[in-house]
């Protein structure tokens, strides 16, 4: 007869998997790291041109789809994700990460309870929200919009 | 403790010869007025006596004693002060008596009489975390003190006065719930030490209607586990939590009930020395590691063990659990890159744990899909990881985990009423210190858990419906008893101190639609929008708040395509509903799970 553990041992698949880690940089980086986004998620991308800007559209491999917004001089002012998992914010926040941190700890320290995150500060907005399996959020500097662009294209 | 000044004057008086000695002046009497900081002392507290000597031209002042002799002791005499320490243990309450004697006539002298009290009583009751009861049941409770020397014990009351106690002894007393309430009933026993009325302890019951049954567990929305923390809006349930199939087992209370979620985490830190098994990898020794964040990004982290859970008078055996680690080293950069808190106290997540009892039988299954067990996705999420007994490194990756080693959602595991769960408030117009209410295991399965006439809302492939509000058609939308407010895109005034809530100019009447992902059913719900800092600086001390919302996103810039699409009915939506939860896959009479119902 099998103990609980032996069968927990059943349960276990490792799959061992060899992550390169780049050079990371999305929002405030140039576009080139997208690639290095998409290698580092997995993922496969889509690109999709609109007048005032590009978007770069990765399925990660873990179900969460990021969108990254450049310019036409090719700097990521925004992103998004939406799926089952909250992506890589150090990857996703590139110099950006730090502020993010801070503000967001702020938050939930003054907050009393859980809430979805709302950081609305001049050069940097992050919204994060969803349950369990279902996240999206956005975060973009608006000082680095390009000239038609609105917050709402960010999405 | 006594901090105001007394006066106690016992004047020595002597009239003292023309040839005296000391100089003092023929006829003027020498006298000592005595004067302590405090009179009446705890064990260990300290009196400071000062002396004021009138007509003593040579300014010799007075020297000390005091009765009973050895029972604490005087320090820093000078010639008009001293101070008396009482002794740390005192059996029974003693009267010290200080003596002044004036250095230049030793026949006057002054005395004044400090009472020492005996060692504070302290009552504790068992059990003392919030009880369920069904209308007409009993249930005993024992009270224990401790320097309770002349072993009164202590009196009973029970308030409101629903119900009896019956049988009271100075330590036991057994209340009997009445034969029929109306609704869910929560009653408080209180045991006052009869030597010392400050001394008291109380244990909440609440009492349920006919049929309640054993699926029942009592909720309670309170300031939460840490003293002089009051969180906002938190459901809480105590639970018991055993090494599985012994009797060795911890009671631990406020674990915040998240209908958001799947999976019991407890933190570590609470159930100390409570020997749970590990869940490992026989071939190396390794254990399994679990990452969870939140959407706001913050995280626990911590091994998965195994425990039987034991709720109400459900038990779900040998259930994979998340114990969160107290330690803030070696956790992979891959769960700690969401950035923020790492909340493995109860003072950061304002709870002893998370009773995860949502839509989803496991923490990595969405509508059927398994995230971790390799089915569908390329790349493991972040989820779990298998370490080292010496602890994880930071470079560590995430693993592929069956559904059979997943932090699972308890319920599934129950033998009976293991489809889903109902939970129930009574409404909270505005601000309540606390409120009571229900957790209800089964769906359909008893006579106090049918679904009745409440609408059934079927869920998309996220687990969400759609909200309509204010123009926008919200479809990822969701209910959330672990968000502490309604949170939703609004152009309601956020406030300016605090970006996670509305601080509307005053109170803002609001509606909304919820229908299901198909477009049906369709209910309207009306709310009420309050500002949160008057909310807040007006009511510091409660918890429950009806009317608390915030924004969720920025209003108007949802879109098919994406964006911020989401209304969030976090706790206030419960208030005043019967909310049935059903969970994905599981048969419940009319349907299957995963969908909402209220």
């Amino acid at each position: 007869m099998k103990s609980n553990s032996q069968i927990s041992l059943m349960g276990i698949v490792l799959l061992m998997l060899t992550l390169s880690l780049p050079a990371l940089a999305a929002l405030g980086g140039d576009v080139s790291s997208v690639q290095e986004d998409q290698a580092q998620m997995k993922g496969t991308l889509k690109t999709t041109e609109h007048t005032a800007y590009t978007v770069h559209e990765i399925k990660a491999g873990n179900g969460t789809v990021v969108r990254e917004y450049a310019s036409p001089a090719g700097e990521v002012f925004g992103v998004s994700w939406q799926g089952p998992f909250i992506p890589d914010m150090k990857q996703l926040l590139g110099s950006y990460f730090d502020a993010y941190s801070s503000a967001a700890q702020a938050q939930r320290t003054a907050h009393r309870g859980r809430a979805p995150l709302n950081i609305q500060q001049p050069g940097l907005v992050v919204e994060s929200n969803g349950h369990m399996r279902s996240y999206s959020g956005r975060a973009y500097d608006p000082g680095k919009f390009p000239q038609g662009v609105s917050a709402n294209d960010i999405r | 403790m006594r901090v105001l000044s007394a006066i106690v004057l016992v004047a020595g008086l002597a009239f003292l010869g023309a040839c005296s000695s000391s100089g003092t002046p023929a006829g003027v009497p020498l006298t000592i007025t005595l004067s302590a900081s405090a009179t009446s002392l705890n064990p260990g507290q300290a009196s400071t006596i000062t002396a004021t000597v009138a007509n003593d031209p040579s300014n010799k002042g007075v020297t000390w004693s005091f009765t009973p002799s050895g029972f604490g002791a005087l320090s820093s005499p000078t010639a008009t002060s001293v101070v008396y320490t009482a002794p740390t243990s005192v059996p029974t309450a003693t009267a010290v008596t200080i003596t002044a004697t004036s250095v230049a006539s030793a026949s006057v002298m002054a005395s004044l009489q400090i009472s020492v009290q005996t060692s504070a009583i302290a009552v504790s009751l068992s059990p003392a975390a919030p009880q369920t009861l069904n209308q007409g049941q009993q249930l005993s409770v024992n009270a224990t003190l401790t320097n309770d020397t002349s072993n009164k014990g202590v009196t009973w009351t029970l308030s409101p006065a629903v119900g009896s106690l019956t049988n009271p002894t100075t330590t036991a007393v057994t209340y009997v719930a009445p034969g029929s309430v109306t609704s869910n009933t929560a009653v408080t026993i209180t045991a006052t030490s009869v030597a010392s009325s400050a001394a008291k302890a109380t244990v909440e019951i609440t009492v349920f209607p006919s049929g309640a049954g054993a699926n029942v567990a009592a909720l309670t929305v309170d300031p939460g586990p840490v003293p002089a923390q009051v969180d906002a809006n938190l459901a809480f349930v105590s639970l018991t939590i055993c090494v599985p199939g012994t009797s060795t087992c911890q009671t631990i209370d406020h674990i915040q009930v998240d209908t958001g979620s799947s999976g019991l985490r407890i933190l570590q830190s609470v159930i100390p020395g409570l020997p749970l098994p590990s869940v490992v990898d026989q071939s190396n020794g390794d254990i399994l590691n679990n990452c969870v964040q939140f959407l706001d990004t913050s995280y626990l982290w911590g091994p998965v063990q195994q425990a039987d859970i034991k709720i109400g008078g459900e038990v779900a055996g040998s259930t994979n659990v998340q114990t969160v680690s107290s330690s803030n080293t070696g956790i992979p950069t891959a769960c700690t890159n969401g950035g923020t808190i790492n909340e493995n106290t109860p003072m950061l997540l304002g709870a002893n744990g998370i009773l995860g009892v949502g839509l989803e039988p496991t923490d990595c299954i969405l509508a059927g899909a398994n995230f971790c067990d390799g089915s569908v996705t390329t790349t493991p999420p972040n989820v779990y990881f298998e370490c080292p007994t010496s602890g994880c490194a930071t470079t560590d990756t995430a693993i592929i985990v069956l559904a059979s080693a997943q932090v699972t959602n308890p319920v599934v595991l129950f033998s009976t009423d293991n489809n889903g769960v109902v939970i129930q408030f009574p409404l909270v117009q505005s601000a309540a210190p606390t409120v009571s209410g229900s957790l209800t295991f089964g769906i359909g399965t008893e006579s106090n858990n049918a679904l009745g006439s409440a609408n059934v809302f079927g869920l998309d492939t996220n687990d969400n419906f759609i909200t309509l509000y204010a123009g926008q058609t919200l479809n990822a939308s969701f209910i959330d008893s672990g968000s502490n407010a309604l949170f939703f895109p609004s152009s309601i005034t956020v406030c300016t101190d605090n970006a996670s809530f509305y601080c509307p100019a005053s109170l803002s009447a609001q509606s909304a639609t919820n229908e299901g992902a198909t477009g049906t059913p369709v209910s309207v719900v009306n709310f009420s929008v309050d500002n949160a800092d008057n909310l807040f600086n007006n009511n510091p001390n409660d918890a429950a708040f009806g009317t608390l919302a915030g924004p969720q996103g920025t209003a108007n810039t949802c879109s098919s395509s994406g964006g911020s699409c989401t209304f969030d009915w976090g706790l206030p939506f419960f208030y005043g509903r019967t909310v049935f939860t059903a969970i994905d896959g599981q048969a419940v009479s009319g349907g299957t799970g995963p969908f909402w119902a209220y």
